[in-house]
Parts: C-alpha cells; sequence; structure tokens
C-alpha cells in the first residue's frame, strides 16, 4: 500500500490530536496553545479553567462548578437533584431529555434510599459503586471536562459529598428514530435495515451481523469547539494496522470546531476534497458496512449520521451495489456489466451525439441523420444550446423533486413529462432525438448505485460535453483521457482509485464479473495479508 | 499559474470553434454525377435530400413537400465545379454522406479521367468508401433518373440496390477506394459497375453513341426485365475496367458474374444454363495459380461448386463445360483489354521477392498472352 | 505527491502502449520503404534492441535501486547530466512529432477548416496534465487503457475479415531485405526510445524485465501491420502527402464504415498515452538534472517545448531517414558508454 502522503494539506505541523476526547485527555485541551500543536493557538473556550480542575470532594463546590459550566439555571434544561442517602449526601447532574429520569428514579434514587445508611469505613465513592447503586454501567471521571461531555451526551452524574471523584452513570436515552428500511440503496434479495442517526445503534447494528471478538470499536471526538462523538470500527487482525493508524491520525488532525455529520468528516480526512468523486464510501446499510469490514477496510460511525464511511474505496466499490453478494452470479455479473454500460453512457453519451452529429456526421447512417436533421429543422438553438438546456432541466427536475413536500411531489412527474416532453418538442425548443438521448442519460446515471458518483459524473459529463462541442471525438477524447488520468492519480488512503485492476493487485474474481462466492477466497490487497479470517490462495 | 492554465484551457476549447456546422445546416451530396461539359470542363450534377421541418414527411417519392433536390454546374476543372455547386447549393456542401459518383462513360475513357479520380480521392470530407460507377450515356440523366424505389429513403435505396446486385453477381464492388488504390497499386487492375438506363427510363432523343458493348448490355437488361417480368429498370449490369485510371472496356452481366466468382465474391449464383438458372455455390475459394516457364506463363483456375437442383434434371457435364467457357471466356476479354481483374497479379507476385522484382517482371506484357487452364468441378448436393 | 518515481510495475504499461503506437505511427507513415513488408520490421527490430535491452538490465543489476541511480553512482555527474539532457532533448523532440501527427489527424478527421498548429494547444494541455499528474498515474491509465486495446482491435479485425486480401503480402519481402533492415533499425530506435524510462524505473514487485513485453509489443504492432497490409495493396508512388497516408489507415474505403469510431477512438488514445508517455519521461529526466525544480513550471516548460518544437516544423516533423535510421545508434551508444563507465568503476560526485 501507498504511504499515506497525500492527507497533509488539513493537518496543522505538528499534528496534535487536537479534537480528540478518549481516556487521557481533556476538553481543556482544546482551549489552550499547546506545544504539541506545533504552536496552534486554539480559541479560548468558556470556563476553561474550571474545565480542566479535578472535581472536589466537597458536594457544595463541585455543583457550583457544574452550575457554572452548564449554565444553570438559566439553561433550564440542566437538572441539579440533591439528595440524602442516609448520612450521604449525593447530587444528580443530568440534562432532561436526553437521560432517563425514570431509570435515574428507580435505580438510583430508589437504590440509594434502599441501601443507605451502613457505613463501612469505605470512601463514598466506593460504597455507591459496590452497593448502593443498581445501575448496569458507571464510570469514574475525575475532572470536570470529562463529567460535562458525558453529562451532554446523556449519561447522569452522580456527585458524592466527601468523594474526590464523579460517578458516570449511563442513563442514555433520547428520542431518536428507530432502524427503519433503506432509502438510497434499496435492494430486492437481502436484509431491510438502515442505519439511523444514534450512533450506538449503529454500533449494535454492525455487532449484530459480525458477532467476532475481534470487531473492535475504538470512540473519539471530533470538533475542537462542539464535540461530535465518532467511532472507528475495524475488524483486528483483518485491516491492516496501518490503515488503522492512518484513520485514527486523521480523525485526530481535524481541526474543525464543529463536524455535523459524516459528510463533513469524509470531507475533512479525505485524500482529495476537491476532486470530483468520492474517495470513501457512504453506506447506510449495516450488511454493506459489515461486509466491508470482513474485507480489511474500516467504518467510521459519526453519531448523528445515518451513514457509515468506508475506506478505502477503489472505484468498484463505488460501482458494486448490496445485493451483488446476494444474487446468482450470472444474473449478478449481467447486471453488473449493465451498470458499467449504464455509467458510460452516463457520461459519454450526450458529448457523443455532439461530436458525431456536428463534426462527424459520416459516422451516423443518412437515414438517421436526416431524421436528426429534420427533427431539428424548426430548433432555434445550436445542438450544443440544446443538449446543455435539457441537462438542466432534468437537474432542475432531479433537484425539486428532492426538495420538495411529498404531498405535491407527484406533481412533479406530471410537470416533468409536460415540460420535457411534448410542450418543449411540440415548441420545437428541442428536438425529440434529444428527449432520448438524454433520457437514456438519465437512466444511466440512475443505475450507479453510489450517489456520490452519480453526482461526480455529471460534472465530468458537462465537461466532456464542452470539449467535444469544441473538438469533436478528438476533444472528446482529450477528455476521457484527462480524467483517466486524474483518476488514476487520486488515493484512498494510500490505496489507487482503480486497483486492484490497475495496478494490479491481489483480488477476487468480484470485480466486473462476480464469480461465485465460493471462489471467493483470497485476503484483499488493502487486508492484512496473512488475515486469520480468510484463506490465502497458496501459490 | 492558475490563470495561464485557465487561459490554455479556454484557447484549447476554443480552437475547434471554426468548425461548427449544424447537422440542419448542411446540403448533403447523395448522388454526384460528372460529365465532359462541352467546350472542355467538367459538368457535375448532383442530388442533395431536401430536409422539411416535419419529421414525419419521408424523403421520398414525387409529390411530398421533402425530396431530393437536383443540382448541375459546369466548371473548368473538378475542383471548381464542386466549388461552385457549393455556391449555388441553399447550404453548405458536405460530400460525407455521399453514396454514388457516376462517371459517364465519355469521361471515363478519356485522358482527364485519372487525374479526377485522384481529385476525388483528394476531395476533403468525401471517404472513398463511395460506390463508383460508369454510366453509358450522360451522368446527368442517370443521376436524373435515381428514385428509391420500394419506399425507403434514397441513401439506404443505394446501398440495398448495390449489396443486392453485388449478391446476384452482376456488379462489382465498385468502392471509390478500389478503383483509386488498386489504380496505384502493383496488383491488379480495378472494376467497376457500369450503369445502363433501362429501356423505360431513357432519356427522349437521345441515343447512346456508344460501341457495341454497351447496346449489348441494353439488350442484356432488356432481356433480364423480360424474362423476370419486371418493370423496374436493374441500373447496374456489367464492369467498366479500367487500366492506369483511364477505362478501357466493359464486360457484360455473365462476364462480371465470372469475375466476382474468381474474386471469391460469391457465396451463391444464379447460372443460366440452357434458359434455366440453376444454383450453384462455391465450395470454398477458388484458386487461382501462375505457373510461368521462361517467358511462357499459364494461368491457372480450380475450384468446386456444387448444385443445388434436386428436382432438375440437368446435363452436369453440359454445365461444367458451359460454366469453363464461359470463365475462360471472360478471361480472354480481359486479356484482350489487357487488363487483369481477377487477382492473377497477386498469385504471380508469390513467386517473386521483392516488390522491385515482381514490377521489372512486367505483369502487363505478359497478361494478355498467358494460357488459360481453367478446370472448375461440380460437386452434386441436395439444396 | 505529484510527480514521483514510477517503479517498474507502473513504467511498463506506459512504455508498452508507447512502443506499439510508436512502431505502428512509424512504419505507417513516417518509414515507408520496406512497403509490404513492414509488418516484419518490429520483430526484426526486436532483434536489434536485444544488446540494448541487454544494457538495461546490466544497469539495474549493479545497484539496488533505479537502473539510473546505479549508474550515477558510478559515473561522474557531469556526464549523468549531459546524458539526461540529451535524453529528455530526444523525447521531446519525438513527442513533438505525436504531437504534430495528432493535430493533422485530428484536422484531417473532423477539423478541416481549423489549423492544425491551433489544434496543437489541446495538446499543450495534455503534456502538462500529464506531467503535473506524474508517471504513476500515467502508468495506471496505461494499464487501464491496454485492457480495452484487445477488445477494440477485435471489433475491428471481426468487422473487416471480408476485405483482408492475403495476397498483397506477396512479394513476401516487400521493399528488399536492406529496406526491411533499415525498418528494423527504425523499430528499434522506437523501442529504444520508448524504454527510456524503465532507466528511471524504481524495483518494485514486477519481477521479470523488459525484455517479454517489449517482444510482446513488437508482436502486437507485426500483427497489425499485417491486418493493414492486407487492407491497403502495395502503391509504389513516393507523392503521397502526409493527409493521404493518414487518409489510408483511418478512412480507408475497403473498410466498413461503421467502425471508424472505433478506430479513431483508437488513434487517439494511443497518440495521447504515447505523447503523454515520451514527455513524462522528459520531465522526469530533467528532474535528475534540476531536482528542485518545482512541478508546474516544469510541466508549463514541457508543454510549451512540445507545441512549440512541434509548431516550428509546421505541425509535421518529418524524422529524418538519417536521424532516425541513427537513433537506435545513438541511444545504444549513450547507454552502453555510460554502462562501460559504471562496470569499469569509476566514481563521481552525484549530482
Amino acid at each position: 500500500m501507498r504511504q499515506f502522503t497525500e492527507f497533509k494539506a488539513r493537518c496543522a505541523p505538528g499534528k496534535l490530536p487536537g479534537a480528540i476526547l478518549s481516556p487521557g485527555h481533556s476538553l481543556a485541551n482544546y482551549s489552550h496553545t499547546d506545544s504539541d500543536n506545533g504552536g496552534a493557538n486554539l480559541n479560548e473556550k468558556p470556563n476553561s479553567d474550571l474545565l480542566r480542575a479535578s472535581v472536589s470532594a466537597r458536594l457544595d463546590e463541585s455543583m457550583d462548578a457544574l452550575r457554572t459550566i452548564l449554565n444553570a439555571p438559566r439553561n433550564e434544561d440542566a437538572i441539579f437533584r440533591e439528595y440524602s442517602a442516609g448520612n450521604l449526601r449525593v447530587c444528580a447532574v443530568y440534562i432532561e431529555g436526553m437521560a432517563d429520569e425514570t431509570k435515574i428514579g428507580e435505580f438510583v434514587l430508589h437504590a440509594l434510599k434502599a441501601g443507605g445508611g451502613a457505613e463501612d469505613g469505605a470512601p463514598p465513592e466506593e460504597r455507591l459503586r459496590r452497593s448502593m447503586l443498581e445501575i448496569a454501567q458507571l464510570s469514574e471521571v475525575t475532572e470536570y471536562a470529562e463529567a460535562v461531555q458525558m453529562i451532554l451526551s446523556g449519561m447522569t452524574c452522580l456527585l458524592a459529598d466527601g468523594a474526590g471523584e464523579a460517578l458516570m452513570l449511563e442513563t442514555r436515552n433520547y428520542p431518536h428514530r428507530g432502524v427503519e428500511k433503506p432509502t438510497n440503496e434499496l435492494v430486492v434479495n437481502g436484509p431491510q435495515e438502515a442505519f439511523n442517526e444514534h450512533l450506538r445503534t449503529n454500533i449494535t447494528l454492525l455487532r449484530r451481523y459480525v458477532q467476532s471478538p475481534e470487531l473492535i470499536c475504538e470512540k473519539l471526538y471530533v470538533g475542537t469547539g462542539v464535540p461530535t462523538q465518532v467511532a472507528l470500527v475495524y475488524m483486528r487482525g483483518v485491516a491492516s494496522e496501518e490503515l488503522v493508524a492512518e484513520a485514527k491520525r486523521r480523525l485526530m488532525c481535524i481541526q474543525s470546531p464543529t463536524v455535523m455529520g459524516a459528510g463533513e468528516v469524509q470531507q475533512l480526512i479525505e485524500d482529495r476534497p476537491f476532486s470530483l468523486l468520492p474517495q470513501m464510501l457512504q453506506t447506510e446499510r449495516p450488511d454493506r458496512a459489515a461486509s466491508c469490514l470482513t474485507d480489511g477496510q474500516i467504518a467510521i460511525l459519526v453519531e448523528n449520521s445515518p451513514y457509515a464511511l468506508i475506506a478505502p474505496a477503489t472505484f468498484f466499490h463505488l460501482i458494486h451495489a448490496s445485493d451483488d453478494s446476494f444474487l446468482r452470479w450470472q444474473y449478478a455479473s449481467a447486471i453488473r456489466i449493465i451498470r458499467v454500460l449504464g455509467l458510460l453512457i452516463s457520461l459519454m453519451l450526450p458529448a457523443l451525439y455532439i461530436a458525431m452529429s456536428v463534426f462527424h456526421n459520416q459516422l451516423i447512417p443518412m437515414a438517421l441523420l436526416t431524421s436528426i436533421a429534420e427533427s431539428r429543422a424548426n430548433v432555434p438553438f445550436p445542438i450544443v444550446v440544446e443538449v446543455l438546456f435539457m441537462e438542466f432541466s432534468f437537474y432542475l427536475l432531479n433537484e425539486a423533486g428532492l426538495r420538495t413536500p411529498t404531498q405535491i411531489g407527484s406533481a412533479f412527474g406530471i410537470v416533468g413529462a409536460l415540460i420535457l416532453g411534448q410542450t418543449a418538442v411540440s415548441a420545437s425548443v428541442i428536438s425529440p432525438i434529444l428527449i432520448i438521448i438524454i433520457a437514456l442519460t438519465g437512466l444511466g446515471n440512475y443505475v450507479i448505485p453510489n450517489y456520490e458518483l452519480g453526482v461526480g459524473l455529471i460534472l465530468y459529463r458537462l465537461m466532456l460535453i464542452a470539449f467535444s462541442a469544441a473538438l469533436g471525438l478528438y476533444g472528446l477524447m482529450i477528455g476521457m483521457f484527462l480524467i483517466v488520468l486524474h483518476l488514476c492519480s487520486i488515493r484512498s488512503f494510500g490505496v489507487e482509485f482503480f486497483a486492484p485492476m490497475s495496478p494490479r493487485r491481489r483480488h477476487n474474481p468480484d470485480l466486473l464479473l462476480r464469480l461465485p462466492v465460493w471462489m471467493q477466497k483470497r485476503a484483499l490487497f488493502y487486508a492484512k495479508r496473512d488475515s486469520w479470517l480468510h484463506q490465502e490462495a497458496r501459490a | 499559474m492558475k490563470k495561464l492554465f485557465a487561459m490554455l484551457l479556454a484557447l484549447a476549447l476554443l480552437s475547434g470553434c471554426s468548425n461548427h456546422a449544424q447537422v440542419e445546416n448542411q446540403a448533403f451530396l447523395l448522388v454526384m454525377g460528372l460529365d465532359r461539359a462541352e467546350g472542355g470542363g467538367i459538368e457535375m450534377s448532383a442530388q442533395i435530400p431536401r430536409i422539411s421541418g416535419n419529421s414525419q414527411e419521408s424523403a421520398d417519392g414525387e409529390g411530398n413537400s421533402s425530396g431530393y433536390a437536383q443540382m448541375s454546374v459546369t466548371g473548368s476543372n473538378y475542383e471548381e465545379a464542386l466549388e461552385r455547386l457549393d455556391w449555388i447549393s441553399p447550404r453548405d456542401l458536405n460530400p460525407a454522406q455521399l453514396k454514388l459518383v457516376v462517371l459517364s462513360r465519355d469521361l471515363a475513357e478519356s485522358e482527364d479521367c485519372p487525374e479526377l479520380i485522384e481529385r476525388l480521392a483528394r476531395t476533403e470530407r468525401l471517404f472513398t468508401a463511395t460506390r463508383v460507377v460508369v454510366c453509358e450515356g450522360r451522368a446527368k440523366d442517370f443521376v436524373s433518373t435515381i428514385r428509391p424505389t420500394v419506399g425507403t429513403r434514397l441513401s439506404t435505396d443505394i446501398s440495398a440496390l448495390f449489396e443486392h446486385c453485388i449478391g446476384r453477381g452482376f456488379t462489382p464492388r465498385s468502392r471509390l477506394a478500389d478503383l483509386y488504390y488498386l489504380q496505384n497499386s502493383v496488383y491488379c487492375d480495378p472494376m467497376v459497375g457500369y450503369a445502363v438506363i433501362g429501356p423505360q427510363m431513357q432519356s427522349g432523343g437521345e441515343q447512346s453513341d456508344a460501341a457495341q458493348p454497351a447496346s449489348a448490355l441494353s439488350a442484356e437488361l432488356m432481356e433480364l426485365s423480360e424474362r423476370f417480368e419486371s418493370d423496374i429498370p436493374m441500373r447496374f449490369i456489367g464492369a467498366a475496367l479500367f487500366r492506369d485510371g483511364r477505362m478501357c472496356g466493359v464486360l457484360d452481366g455473365a462476364q462480371t458474374l465470372c469475375a466476382n466468382l474468381l474474386q471469391n465474391e460469391m457465396d451463391s449464383f444464379y447460372y443460366n444454363f440452357d434458359d434455366v438458372s440453376v444454383e450453384l455455390i462455391p465450395e470454398g475459394s477458388i484458386r487461382l495459380r501462375v505457373d510461368a516457364d521462361g517467358d511462357a506463363v499459364a494461368l491457372r483456375v480450380r475450384g468446386r461448386l456444387s448444385l443445388a437442383a434436386e428436382e432438375m434434371d440437368i446435363d452436369e457435364e453440359a454445365l461444367l463445360d458451359h460454366l469453363n467457357a464461359d470463365v475462360k471466356a471472360a478471361i480472354r476479354a480481359t486479356q484482350a483489354l489487357g487488363v487483369d481483374i481477377f487477382g492473377f497479379a497477386e498469385a504471380a507476385a508469390k513467386r517473386f521477392g521483392t516488390i522491385e522484382d515482381w514490377v521489372n517482371y512486367d505483369w502487363r506484357r505478359r497478361y494478355p498472352g498467358a494460357e488459360l487452364d481453367v478446370r472448375l468441378e461440380l460437386m452434386t448436393s441436395n439444396a | 505527491m505529484r510527480t514521483r518515481i514510477p517503479g517498474r510495475s507502473e513504467a511498463l504499461p506506459t512504455i508498452v502502449a508507447a512502443m506499439i503506437m510508436r512502431m505502428y505511427w512509424g512504419l505507417s507513415l513516417d518509414f515507408q520503404y520496406p512497403l509490404n513488408a513492414a509488418w516484419m520490421c518490429p520483430l526484426v527490430g526486436l532483434a536489434i534492441y536485444l544488446p540494448f535491452a541487454f544494457a538495461l538490465r546490466q544497469a539495474s543489476l549493479i545497484g539496488d535501486s533505479s537502473p539510473w541511480e546505479n549508474l550515477a553512482a558510478r559515473v561522474p555527474a557531469p556526464v549523468m547530466g549531459l546524458t539526461a539532457a540529451g535524453f529528455a532533448a530526444l523525447l521531446i523532440y519525438d513527442a513533438a512529432a505525436a504531437a504534430g501527427l495528432t493535430a493533422i489527424s485530428s484536422n484531417i478527421l473532423a477539423l478541416d477548416d481549423v489549423s492544425p498548429l491551433l489544434l496543437l494547444i489541446p495538446l499543450a494541455l495534455v503534456v502538462f496534465c500529464a506531467v503535473r499528474t506524474g508517471a504513476c498515474a500515467l502508468g495506471d491509465s496505461a494499464r487501464l487503457w491496454l485492457r480495452m486495446l484487445p477488445l477494440f482491435s477485435v471489433i475491428i479485425l471481426l468487422v473487416q475479415l471480408g476485405n483482408y486480401k492475403l495476397g498483397w503480402i506477396t512479394p513476401i519481402l516487400g521493399g528488399g531485405i536492406a529496406d526491411i533492415l533499415s525498418g528494423g533499425i527504425y523499430c528499434a530506435g522506437c523501442m529504444a526510445l520508448t524504454s527510456l524510462l524503465w532507466l528511471l524505473a524504481l524495483p518494485d514487485r514486477h519481477k521479470g524485465g523488459l525484455l517479454p513485453w517489449a517482444a510482446l509489443a513488437a508482436a502486437v504492432t507485426s500483427a497489425v501491420m499485417f491486418s493493414q497490409q492486407m487492407l491497403i495493396p502495395t502503391m509504389t508512388r513516393t507523392d503521397f502527402t502526409i493527409a493521404a497516408r493518414i487518409d489510408l489507415i483511418l478512412n480507408n474505403g475497403r473498410m466498413t464504415l461503421s467502425p471508424q469510431i472505433v478506430l479513431d477512438v483508437l488513434w487517439f488514445g494511443n497518440m495521447l498515452h504515447l505523447i503523454s508517455a515520451e514527455v513524462v519521461a522528459a520531465a522526469e529526466y530533467l528532474r535528475t538534472i534540476l531536482p528542485k525544480l518545482p512541478i508546474a513550471p516544469l510541466a508549463a516548460a514541457c508543454a510549451l517545448a512540445v507545441c512549440g518544437v512541434s509548431a516550428a516544423s509546421g505541425a509535421w516533423v518529418k524524422s529524418d531517414p538519417l536521424i532516425v535510421l541513427n537513433l537506435f545508434a545513438v541511444l545504444g551508444a549513450a547507454l552502453a558508454l555510460l554502462l562501460l563507465t559504471a562496470l569499469l568503476g569509476k566514481r563521481g560526485a552525484r549530482a
């Protein structure tokens, strides 16, 4: 695998883990100049001194500190519930709506009451943890920064008078969407579950598909101002250590104050953000993500994003669909070929039409040429303008269909047919043949399973239209050459975009043709070579 | 640097703009006829399709608003005539879709013909895949008679008609490429199709003053029309032979059939024997061989055909003799003209090491006096 | 990193694609003396190329790095610098010839109202992007292209099957043994020139040498010339213009018109890869002399050089047979000298 030298532009020199919150790091690191940060100045956050402070043993002090940090009582969501259990004074701090108050009531307060009073000389936090609390998960934190971050995520912070630590109780229960059907990656044969915005649920979905102790889930926070939790998921012993380390490094290098979703994470860590095509795969299907994990890729899940980011991603990952593996190999192979043809049609058909009808009309049979000429006889625009007009109309309809409320969405079918169909032709704004060209182009675009690839191809298509309108087939070939050259130069986490076809790498017979599953035993080239999961084909 | 790049990109894309021609703004030349003009020069006539705005109308037939526009100009030479044609045509002339070039016999036999063929082949955007025929009489009259015959467009009609005639063996492939390349090559000589206006379609008052072979072709055409009880004139029959770029003779339909057979252009064909058409199928290739012993040259033809005639009682020996005799007659006709169209030259060239030796051998001098040995065999098979 | 030194597995497809196209257009348009025996020239050229391939191999065996680096460790720096400059100049010159030919062919095929000189400008863009993107990406692109070549070629061959005339291959020796040998030297020169990138390639997972692939390139070119000869009868005229000769290849009227688009795609695709391969190799040689030169100015300089040389010659850089015939000798001598110096153990300061 190539060295990961592409990714350097968006990382500050010195490569501080500028936005990490993991054990051993504190939220206070976000807010001051640190020598590890190579001299980069971070904005001072409010209450930064308080955030860096340790939890006080005195309950009143701790409560005051947290009130200050959480802006209570102005921030009415922050609840401070004082309670006495015997001679032990405690205070539960949580965010209303994020924490499950029923759990707090039953498993904390009620349990405290039931177990209160007995003193055995142990520190209060020890007594609470061992014998008084009935909550399933709890952990200790010593700094206010960590405590606040966990409170904001829905956990309950239990402060006890005399305890030098705060206990963080797992009480998260906030409203979120359930596991629903995928909206963008539909399959006929296969699971009908999709990721949702809840990180915990998404991780759970993955664990259901990959029930292995080697499935590792490392959690991080990204965003120097407002942290967002991110999970880096991989299979130990299958994904290469360099890949995992590089993914972690890139996540740590994110310097953005806010990171609001997987899309932003992708843009912040991919190799070539200015490239038109994505270098990571976005999938909403847990089965697809699980399959990628077993192939040796890594998955990045982001809180509040119903997608997983998979890396490394090559061109072939972008044109493969989820149900290719579920169908019989003959049909799956045929569908893939159709998909590739659709991709080529989507990319080149309008440009080819322009090149042939304007510059190379000897290649068109005279009968068809006469039809084209007759249909264009009353059209006032040149072919190029016609094509661009139709392309623009198509994109308008596309985008409008996405943004329109469902109730009036069905009207778009009628509007589209009217505008793009009969009326435009009758008014001699466009020729009928162009309707066919654009329709085929659109269909070719929609057979591409990856949305980002489809959008990127739209822009490449416009570029090819410009080249062929100016220079004919010569221009079209130059445009294609430049596109392929550019795509061959981009990397996804060190992996070439057209690998394993070019350059040739170790792979299974699953690129364009998908041969039977039982023939696909080899570990892929980006996985660990002697992976425990794959039977290597011995030479 | 980015500005330089942007300028380069803009320059790169704009450099082709001057060649931007919309398809409906062009006049596509479909058929071109070339005659010797009175007083010297070239008379060029052409058919271009009329493009209407109503795509429901076809471009064929009489009386429709669409159809084919006929134009005719005269120039001192080919280029000038072409330029004048461009002037008078309603749109920019585009010869990219030219299907047929018709040369009058008069012009084909003249000393201007070699240069004309050269200039035809060098015409910009004119592709040498176009067909060339020599016509009896005036090319202008012939061009004016060309109409789609079965309701299709003229372009497809010409191609289909040619393929049909080639399939029947009465006319050769007739591409400008064959004419031009072979004319300049060190091998055999080219032949192109010969066109006659059927008796029903002859222009009034102007009889052809061509020599006997043309009349024979017309007679042959009439006989075929009568035999098949057809009104439709079969235009392409026979072949015009060229040597050094000038037409030097004609083969009739039967001789052209033999020529096509020896060039292995026939998958099967109908052979007229004893007023009966029998279907013959070549089995494998017809082999041409040249044996030379000093100055004595022998041309040998070997091949096998099968007869697909289960219900007829055919005298196979007589048929074979007749066929062999016809083939010999066709070869002798070309020997008399000093034109090798069959491919014996390629067979002879095998015996030499270099092109220089081959050229020095002067095949054209030896071909007319070569002996003939034609032995085609007949195998009987069920159809 | 934009321009990186390619590994052997990346240099290989670039070299093969460039070799095939350079020999093909050279024999079809530039050096036509062998006439209908031109199909033998790549095979003869392969035999003549063997010593050069051997020298390349020896250069790669005398050290662990690329052959050029291995030589640089043993040969005085000024000698290496002069040789690199010479190689770069030759490559730019040849790329200019290919660029001019591409411009003329596009002029013939469709853009007949546009001056071929203007049509060089898009090629300047191609050269610029190729140098900026680098030899590794070019190698991957060439590998993809080589995968598609057989499909396109088979389509054309099958569609033309009925138009071939085997008799046009005879007389078998065509222009004569002397001309075949000259053609072989020409082809060897083409192979030597296009394989200069191998000198710079670093060892990687590709374990074999260049020779088997050069042999494949020669065989493919030979097959293509053979099939072409069966479509175009031998003509001994010497007054054909370059436009007429290009017309014979690309607009051959004996061919079925429908696959012409495939032929045009093959032609332009191969030419673009050839030009890019030569210019990228020239750029890499220049970087051995001037390692600190930034990529963007280098790319711009190469683009200007290629188009400038081509435009100065009126877009058709007719190869002087004397120069071309001696091209192999020039390249072979340069490499032999370097190798000899290296083997004799002379050491010099590294650049």
